[in-house]
């Protein structure tokens, strides 16, 4: 490689290892580090015994033959010491250790809702325990509480696929855990909602007020990126997929009024200002929100409308509410198979 | 008191209390299994602990031998963390490495009692504290790219306090 195509390559390596270097295939003169019979074998010395498979115990046995043709198996006395690695000796390197798979998932039985976060991101393979359908269904058994309310595609006997098994059992959580319970009361200002993209909007007159509800989705630039490179999967795959939220970063920003207000549409922009004041309605009981809506994804937010924005004003508002997905009250498709149906 | 004898992954032979062996469902089993007589000087093989470890589940099984059984596992029952004794806390004040081996030799000899505190004091070790702090605990190795990390906490937004 000249030295001028070696700066170009050098250019294009993104978070290359040494041990990507140390195992490539592009240098062909030397054999692979995988591939050495000496680590091989000294990788199996080192084994520990959660790392062996029943055979590889075969090795510690002496076999007699018997005089009447039976065969005992007598233990063979094994130098000491060459066994006596910990897991953390076994792992012991600068940066420290890799524990089984078996811990993770034996430890993860007693991780309860609030650390799940915290237990999957300690390490690939905790990461790995929470991506297991067998957590979620663990999980949900342990907290389970039959409570009024609990919607029935919640309820033990409905959640039992594993298709979306994982915001099903959030959902449920929120419904019967009592630290969540007590999360979904706190109020929130809807300037957190700061450059979401309306999704959806509708509202619902009722005899004394109109609420309005807005599905407002932050823009993920790494998922739309991944949509745009995913294969196509099969149904099969799908079906199987615990992670499915069809309502994955939306929240819905569900505003009661006193009365009707006309408002325009917003769907498809991008909420760049929110102003919540005291409203001018007698007794300044109520409070005036002004938001405003513009075309564009990730432009700097304007604090007044300009030519290309759309500004909706409710006032006088009695409530307002920001609903995560996972919120009770988030408005949510009960079916929730039927984005797998064909649309037209 | 008839004993009998356990013998570690690396050759250390321990005599034992029978009924201190049969604190571990494993031992017991073999033992009804193979009708193995007490009073005989059979060598029970333990390939998958080694003496170290064998040596603090069994000063757990002794302390604990006189224990009622444990409850049958509700699995439909929340997992209490914070009725850990403290004999049983004193006894787990080991390096990090130890505790997770004696996790694995607890489920491997079917020790339920001593599963179940050992993996308590894990997740109380883990309860509240970020992952960095976790992984320096434990001395764990952090596997994740920071992108990677990035999309772990944001999957998990759901069980974040705001």
């Amino acid at each position: 490689m000249s030295k001028k195509s070696n700066k170009r390559y050098l250019k294009t390596l993104g978070d290359l290892t040494i041990n990507d270097f140390a195992n490539s295939p592009v240098a062909g003169n030397r054999v692979k580090k995988s591939n050495n019979p000496t680590v091989v074998l000294k990788r199996e010395l080192d084994k520990s015994w959660d790392e062996k498979q029943d055979n590889d115990f075969e090795d510690d046995f002496d076999m007699k033959r018997n005089e009447d043709g039976t065969v005992s198996l007598a233990i063979q006395k094994v130098k000491p010491d060459t066994h006596k690695i910990t897991i953390s000796q076994r792992n012991n390197d600068s940066e420290g250790n890799n524990y089984p798979l078996d811990v993770w998932f034996l430890i993860s039985e007693y991780i309860c809702p609030e650390d799940v976060g915290i237990f999957g991101a300690i390490c690939k393979t905790s990461f790995e325990v929470i991506c297991s359908s067998r957590f979620w269904f663990n999980l949900y058994r342990r907290y389970y509480k039959n409570i009024p309310g609990l919607p029935q595609n919640l309820k033990p006997e409905r959640l039992v696929r594993k298709y979306g098994l994982k915001t099903n059992v959030i959902r449920a959580l929120y419904h019967m855990y009592p630290q969540f319970v007590n999360r979904t009361l706190k109020e929130e200002h809807p300037a957190s909602l700061k450059n979401y993209q309306c999704q959806l909007l509708w509202f619902n007159l009722q005899e004394k007020n109109c609420i309005y509800y807005f599905k407002l989705k932050r823009f993920n630039w790494k998922s739309a990126q991944s949509r745009k490179e995913s294969k196509q999967v099969n149904l099969l795959e799908i079906l199987e997929d615990i992670t499915a939220n069809p309502d994955e970063d939306c929240r819905v920003l569900k505003v009661s009024c006193l009365h009707f207000n006309p408002v325009e549409s917003v769907v498809g922009l991008t909420l760049k200002s929110v102003s919540l004041t005291v409203s001018s309605a007698p007794m300044f009981l109520y409070q005036r929100l002004q938001l405003i809506f513009s075309s564009g994804i990730g432009s700097s937010s304007k604090l007044s409308a300009g030519p290309d924005s759309t500004t909706v004003i409710l006032d006088p508002v009695i409530n307002i509410k920001i609903l995560d997905w996972w919120h009770p009250l988030y408005p949510v498709n009960r079916n929730g198979m039927e984005e797998l149906m064909p649309k037209d | 008191m008839p004993q009998i004898k356990l013998q570690s992954s690396d050759g250390e032979v321990f005599p034992i209390d029978v009924d201190v062996a049969k604190c571990s469902v494993t031992i017991k089993t073999m033992l009804e299994d193979l009708g193995m007589d007490e009073e005989e000087e059979e060598v029970v093989p333990l390939p998958n602990v080694n003496s170290a470890i064998l040596r603090k589940v069994l000063h757990w099984a002794t302390f604990h031998k006189d224990d009622p059984p444990p409850p049958e596992d509700d699995e439909n029952k929340e997992k209490r963390t914070d009725d850990i004794s403290s004999w049983d806390a004193d006894f787990l004040k080991v390096d990090q490495g130890t505790l997770f081996e004696l996790i694995l030799a607890a489920n491997y000899l079917d020790i339920k009692g001593l599963l179940d505190v050992t993996c308590k004091t894990v997740a109380n070790m883990i309860k509240g504290k970020a992952p960095e702090e976790i992984r320096k605990t434990f001395n764990i190795k952090n596997d994740f790219t920071a992108s990677e990390e990035d999309q772990v906490r944001k999957e998990n937004e759901w069980c974040e306090e705001k």
